[in-house]
């Protein structure tokens, strides 16, 4: 079983293992040190300790022991399951130290009060123990979901259909014109170091602007006429910091499913303006009648979403993703805060 | 002596198709060709083939109008066309669909070395048969066609109105005449299924154009229904067999 599948694996390694001795250990200094009624505390500290390793450790060759039926338990289970051990082995401790707390003339009071005093740390001990390391479990979870998030990200950054085609192009301009090779080779170049950012960091408005130009470069050498695009820009605060790659990835989209599935080509057009306080970026492409096939859906929607996200990573609900499609032109709207002064 | 084969170039990219031609000039000491033309989508192929004969035909698989698959299940439904090598990319789609059906492709930006390898194996191999490029098309053909004079006739699915197998045939109707296809009519039925629904054992008719249904009493005392398409006068009979399911299709719409 995988280390995510099995919750009991990380109990039997080093760092767990000596997180129970320890923790044992410090249990037993902290009822030797309480203030109780006369006795040696080094005595307390020395039976506390014993008694206490004996019920760690014992519950913990239990669980090893036990360690396959218990598996196959549901989560909320296996933690009842794992307590009930944890009392039971108590129990016997307790037993087995009364025994040897008479023998030596140690006894205080009963047997049975004694059992149930003992039961009741236990009870006590054991449910700070699995709250602890539920709280263990689900950071665990976290950071497994975190990483596989990253790695989707990744994926979803560099599209294979725009790397290989542009390097055809760059092959063929190599030959043919091997000065516009060398420009759409640097801009494929800053284009991939954008998006081996972390996609966490900002930039400035001119730069996304600058890499959606970058990337239209490389695209109009790729379809020549069949590409035409429009920029209408207002009073843009061009220093503003926004998210990187919000704007290109969407252009990107307006090529792949407006301009390439249609033979005579379109136009694309791209708004910026700022209006107190709120920058709006949008992308207009037509919609073919004969869509893009295949990767139409998926692929859009993926960018979409991660922008979305990231949007709302930085700015909660005060930024927006508005899409619509109506009379065969599709519009992808971006909203976001802008305030002079403040790095937003 | 090895014959130079007669290449033909199919890529919406002018930059693709430039490489390519390029790269045939590369190789033309190991594999002797000549390119015979070139066109920009699916379409445009087919129309410069009729003139323009060719062994081998580079065919990019993501072009507008008519994609690369289409063109070559179009091609290899004439018969006497030349052997299609798929150029791609980026599709893991097609490269597994590819990779399953044992179907040569070439990816971009191609070696020269690949290429060449690539025309020699289409000089030996039997071209790919139909159903293998059935199953490698990811949708329904936009058209279907016809070898019609030598040449392939397009014949758009959607302005198909109803399809009825004769024989070893199928016609195929459109408003204006009557085509002759070598499909069969089961296949039709199966790549078509959301377009056309079966009204008689030999007759598919499209959904779109039905307009309504007519009720006669025929001699045996028993009713039949016919159904109606828009711009045509014939009314298609609807077997007995067929009409609860033709009718359960259209009860929603309020046709029936």
């Amino acid at each position: 079983m995988n280390a995510a599948a099995d919750p009991l694996a990380a109990l039997w390694r080093p760092p767990a293992l000596m997180g129970v001795v320890l923790g044992g250990e410090a249990l037993a200094a902290i009822l030797a040190l309480a203030p109780t009624h006369g006795g040696e505390r080094l005595v307390h500290f020395g039976l506390a300790s014993l008694g206490i390793q004996w019920v760690a450790l014992g519950t913990l060759c239990a669980l090893y022991l036990l360690r396959r039926p218990l598996g196959r338990l549901p989560p909320p289970r296996l933690a009842w399951a794992c307590l009930a051990l944890f009392l039971l082995m108590s129990l016997l401790v307790a037993a087995a130290a009364w025994s040897v707390l008479v023998m030596t003339a140690n006894a205080e009071g009963t047997r049975t009060g004694f059992i149930l005093r003992m039961l009741g740390l236990a009870l006590v001990v054991g449910l700070i123990g699995l709250l602890s390391y539920q709280n263990y479990w689900r950071s665990r979870q976290w950071a497994v979901r975190a990483k596989q998030l990253e790695l989707e990200a990744l994926q979803a950054r560099i599209h294979p259909h725009f790397l290989f085609n542009s390097l055809n192009t760059i092959a063929a301009l190599t030959v043919s014109n091997p000065a516009l090779a060398e420009e759409v080779v640097q801009d494929l170049a800053e284009l991939f170091r954008v998006t081996m950012r972390d996609m966490r960091e900002r930039v400035t408005l001119q730069q996304e602007l600058d890499f959606t130009r970058s990337y239209l470069r490389i695209e109009a050498q790729r379809l020549g006429g069949r590409l035409l695009v429009d920029w209408t820009l207002k009073n843009l605060p061009l220093q503003a910091h926004v998210p990187a790659l919000i704007l290109q990835p969407l252009v990107e989209n307006a090529v792949y499913h407006g301009i390439e599935p249609s033979a005579g080509g379109g136009r694309v057009h791209i708004l910026g303006t700022y209006n107190r306080g709120v920058l709006r970026l949008e992308v207009r492409n037509p919609l073919p009648a004969q869509p893009a096939r295949r990767r139409s859906g998926t692929g859009n929607r993926m960018a979409l979403d991660n922008i979305r996200e990231r949007l709302m990573l930085f700015y909660d609900l005060e930024a927006r993703l508005e899409t619509e499609a109506k009379e065969g032109l599709f519009r992808v709207t971006i909203r976001l805060p802008y305030r002079k002064g403040v790095t937003a | 002596m090895t014959e130079a084969l007669r290449v033909f170039i199919v890529d919406d990219e002018a930059p693709a198709r430039a490489r390519m031609k390029a790269l045939l000039a590369d190789i033309a000491a190991e594999q002797p060709n000549v390119l015979v033309g070139e066109a920009a989508n699916g379409v445009e192929a087919l129309e410069r083939l009729a003139d323009a004969p060719a062994d081998v035909a580079l065919v990019d698989i993501r072009m507008p109008r008519m994609d690369g698959v289409e063109l070559a299940r179009h091609l290899a439904a004439a018969g006497n066309s030349p052997t299609v090598v798929f150029t791609t990319a980026y599709d893991e789609y097609a490269v597994q669909a590819f990779e399953l059906n044992a179907v040569d492709y070439l990816v971009k930006p191609v070696r020269a070395q690949r290429l060449a390898a690539a025309l020699e194996k289409a000089r030996r191999a039997a071209p790919t048969a139909r159903e293998t490029l059935a199953r490698l098309a990811p949708e329904a053909r936009r058209h279907l066609s016809v070898s019609e004079r030598g040449r392939i006739l397009l014949v758009p699915v959607s302005e198909i109105l109803y399809l009825k197998a004769e024989l070893k045939y199928v016609t195929a109707r459109t408003r204006e005449r009557e085509h002759l296809l070598d499909e069969s009519l089961t296949h039709l039925e199966h790549e078509f299924a959301s377009r056309f629904v079966r009204v008689h054992r030999n007759c598919l008719v499209a959904r779109e154009a039905i307009t309504g249904f007519e009720k006669d009493a025929a001699e045996d005392g028993e009713t039949h229904w016919s159904v109606l398409l828009a711009g045509l006068d014939e009314k298609l009979p609807v077997s007995r067999r067929q009409w609860p399911a033709v009718k359960a299709a259209f009860a929603g719409e309020g046709k029936a």
